[in-house]
């Protein structure tokens, strides 16, 4: 059977697989930091660019952090962002293009140009 | 749970609006994850079904690009209201062959319809532009068209809404789709074509395919038909299909891996910041690619933090997720769980 039990891990190094690799499993290890700069350094070490997530009620911070963060979708003060009115979808190595949302026809169009000449005739 | 007595249950592909079986009559066998019990087989395709499949849509394509937005609209509306008639359907045939929660696979199959319904409405707004050309005598006009025949490929982990965010827009705007779904989620997509059909796409517009997934995958990917292939999974082999791409020079769309944050300052609530690690991070029991992959705290929270996610992790409930009370369910099959123990053993050995 392929159960696992859902895991907490505390004081994880930076050199464990499991802070590069995705690990696709009910595993959550945490780390302690000590400022904004620091953890948005830790945050960005990554060549994936997918989702990303932060709780803060600062609103300053909110934003500094929202547009620091190298991410193609920032949760703020939510864990879960899927929705059909926004555009899922990730940069660097998470992928190209974006789903759902007004951009998510985009993908699925070419655009023409047509030139209409010779009106004055 | 027997899914074949289901009413949508299919075990044949798609194509052509006919349900067939492989060339070669050949099988795989799918199972569900939480009992490794077989739910039964679906047709192991290969090239020359995909090529069929390929066909089947350009033939589709010049029909179904010129009738009205409108109309297509009106058949995906159709297709979205059949999907929340079969919702409790939908969900159980998810539930048992992925293994997520059946509360997750209700949330999924409405999630999944919700791009339905979206790009239904989308359709009409295909908007283009006119340009005010340097030349008086002249006019320039740009216009949308659809790029034609797509490929999607699509994951085990959302066997439904992978499947609807990625179609549902190409069919809005007038490309057919040829869908190749993960073949340890065969069942779901198959039901997704089968209320298709119902809902009166033409034939050819909406095709499923399932067998080999690197020969499926070689065809989509190379034949100078497919114009666009959108995939997710993982960015291994999200690198290797853009490489085939590249050779036809197709469009693509690319949902690969993520390594998602999640960050709590000293500043959040900190019952919202758990609750909302638990829904990141444990949804799918962690197999997604949005998931919550690195949890950082600031220190002045981080002993609160700790105390009160344990509490809420050890709340959970492990096991099949037919049964209502199940928080978290197997993980998809043994090479998964193999890595989870590893990560697992290589954190605690560092």
């Amino acid at each position: 059977m392929n159960f696992y039990q859902p895991t907490i891990l505390t004081d994880v190094t930076a050199k464990a697989k499991i802070t590069s690799e995705e690990t696709f499993g009910p595993v959550a290890p945490v780390y302690k930091f000590k400022d904004e700069q620091e953890v948005i350094e830790l945050a960005n070490n990554s060549p994936y660019g997918l989702a990303s997530y932060f709780y803060s009620r600062d609103i300053g911070r909110i934003w500094r952090v929202a547009e620091a963060l190298e991410y193609g979708m920032v949760g703020v003060n939510t864990g879960l962002t899927s929705k059909a009115e926004a555009p899922f979808g990730g940069i660097k190595e998470s992928g190209l293009g974006r789903e759902g949302s007004k951009y998510g026809v985009d993908d699925f169009i070419e655009i023409k140009y047509i030139n209409m000449a010779g009106l004055d005739k | 749970m027997d899914i074949s007595k289901l009413s949508l249950f299919r075990d044949k592909c798609y194509i052509d609006g006919q349900w067939v079986d492989a060339l070669n009559k050949e099988t795989i066998s799918v199972n569900n994850p939480a009992t490794l019990d077989s739910l039964g087989t679906v047709p192991k395709c290969g090239k020359q079904e995909t090529t069929n499949a390929i066909n089947a849509a350009n033939q589709a394509w010049p029909k179904w690009k010129s009738i009205s937005a409108r109309e297509r609209s009106n058949i995906l509306r159709k297709w979205f209201d059949l999907i929340i008639e079969n919702k409790e359907q939908l969900a159980q045939i998810m539930t048992v062959e992925q293994g997520k929660p059946i509360n997750e696979s209700r949330g999924e199959v409405l999630y999944g319809a919700s791009f339905i319904e979206w790009f239904a409405e989308e359709a009409k707004r295909v908007y283009g532009d006119t340009i005010p050309d340097p030349l008086t005598d002249r006019r320039i006009v740009v216009i949308k068209q659809p790029v034609g025949v797509v490929a999607s490929i699509t994951p085990w982990n959302f066997p439904n809404a992978m499947i609807t965010r990625k179609c549902a827009p190409a069919l809005a705007v007038g490309c057919p789709v040829v869908i190749k779904p993960a073949s340890q989620t065969p069942y779901s997509a198959l039901a997704l074509a089968a209320l298709a059909e119902q809902a009166g796409f033409p034939k050819g517009v909406l095709n499923v395919i399932t067998g080999k997934a690197s020969e499926i995958g070689d065809e989509l990917a190379t034949n100078s038909i497919v114009r666009k292939l959108s995939f997710t999974g993982s960015t291994e082999i999200g690198k290797v299909l853009l490489q085939k791409c590249a050779g036809t020079v197709k469009k693509v769309s690319m949902e690969l891996g993520g390594h998602a944050p999640f960050i709590v300052f000293d500043d959040a609530n900190i019952d919202d910041a758990v609750a909302g690690a638990m829904q990141s991070k444990f949804r799918n029991t962690g197999q997604t690619c949005v998931c919550a992959n690195r949890v950082y705290v600031q220190e002045g929270v981080y002993e609160e933090f700790c105390k009160k996610f344990v509490e809420a992790v050890s709340k959970l409930k492990v096991g099949n997720g037919l049964d209502e009370e199940v928080g978290s369910g197997p993980l998809i099959d043994e090479s998964s769980l193999k890595k989870v123990e590893e990560h697992v053993a290589d954190s605690v050995q560092m």
